[in-house]
């Protein structure tokens, strides 16, 4: 404690001089947050637009696969003859690929495991990030 | 007649072609596609003939349409996917100017068929299983079987996987569509109001006033929806595409 009182000066001062460094260039770093753009805006901005396109894009991604599973149950029907029970069994199957579309574009289906990493990874990231402020 | 909110998406023969009991008149449609076609190739030739290091304003245009594009497909596709830039530049600027072109009044909007919506949509669907299988051949069949699933189940996947491959030019092309035939009815029938209200006289004048705000604010609208459909339609153009190059789930 007693000893060294001089590193000890030093070294105190050397904070002190870290501290004011830290001070100015904070100082500055407020100065400079006054140019730039504020991210939580254009964020916001650009989740907005992001999420009426997300709305349609989802409803009809559902909206699709019931549609052809049916138009595809229909068609297996008319043509083995096995009314109604294709209609039934692909409709079911068309709701099913619906909730699937639906995860899929919400980004809620994991990828399988020992796959790489699509270059798709990116667009997920935001999608994430857009559902946790939304 | 005038007041008919359907009446815009008439289709018009202008000149009647028939070859072999086929009907291929040039229809207002069709003159607007090649009116559309040509905005887009002229927008883009014009701009660039300058080719100035520091872009003028037009240049600069014509560039952020690359530059959104080609990010847009480099994100969803990786480098090469860049191969199919030019398709789906084309795709892009076609469905964004198209759209562009309905908003002037009096103006057929193509992509309010949905004849040619899904024209696009198959256009799209074919180069990625044309493409998928030219690449990794039947391998590209496992983009039905995802890997890891018990075998027990696999059938049942393969389906579910089939269905959801096969909405997929449906959803697209309904939902651009839908998009642009709903736009364009419910502005035309909110002015519609604005013509009808004002014959009834001054109170009619002054009513009319709440249909007009909301013909404006719907306009806006539109000119939104226009651009956010085209994106929406490129963005899915890229990721499936990414699936023709990368089937393995």
């Amino acid at each position: 404690m007693a000893e060294g009182s001089d590193p000890e000066r030093a070294s105190r001062t050397g904070r002190t001089d870290l501290d004011e460094v830290r001070k100015r260039l904070d100082a500055l770093d407020d100065k400079l947050d006054v140019h730039r753009p504020d991210p939580v805006d254009e964020q916001k901005a650009k989740m907005e637009r992001s999420n009426y396109a997300m709305a349609i894009r989802v409803s009809s991604d559902f909206i699709a696969a019931i549609f052809v599973g049916g138009a595809l149950g229909w068609f297996l029907d008319s043509v083995a003859g096995t009314s109604p029970f294709g209609l039934i069994v692909l409709l079911l199957l068309g709701f099913a690929a619906g909730v699937l579309n639906v995860m899929r574009t919400l980004g809620l289906v994991a990828m399988p495991k020992g796959e790489q990493a699509p270059p798709s990874a990116r667009r997920r990231d935001t999608e994430d990030n857009g559902r946790e402020d939304g | 007649m005038a007041n008919d909110p359907i009446h815009q998406f008439q289709i018009n023969t202008i000149v009647p072609i028939e070859i072999a009991g086929i009907d291929f008149s040039f229809t207002n449609s069709s003159l607007f596609m090649l009116v559309t076609t040509g905005a887009v190739a002229a927008f883009l030739v014009l701009s660039t003939t300058g080719r100035g290091l520091v872009p003028g304003r037009w240049q600069a245009a014509a560039e952020m349409s690359y530059e959104f594009v080609a990010s847009m497909l480099r994100d969803a596709a990786g480098t090469q996917g860049m191969r199919f830039f030019p398709l789906v530049f084309s795709l892009f600027m076609f469905v964004l100017f198209a759209n562009l072109f309905g908003m002037f009044p009096y103006f057929f909007t193509v992509t309010s068929h949905i004849i040619v919506t899904f024209a696009l949509a198959m256009l799209v669907i074919g180069t990625v299983i044309v493409y998928g299988f030219m690449k990794h051949g039947f391998g590209f069949l496992k983009l039905f079987v995802p890997e890891g699933i018990p075998g027990a189940l696999v059938p049942l996947v393969v389906m579910i996987e089939v269905i959801s491959f096969l909405s997929r030019p449906i959803s697209l092309s309904v939902r651009l569509f839908a998009n642009m035939l709903a736009g364009h009815i419910t502005l035309k029938v909110f002015a519609g109001f604005v013509v009808s209200l004002t014959s009834l006289g001054a109170i009619g004048i002054g009513g009319a006033i709440l249909p007009l705000l909301m013909t404006i604010a719907m306009t806006a609208l539109e000119f939104l929806v226009s651009f956010l459909q085209a994106y929406v339609f490129a963005v899915l153009t890229c990721m499936y595409l990414n699936d023709a190059l990368h089937p393995s789930h």
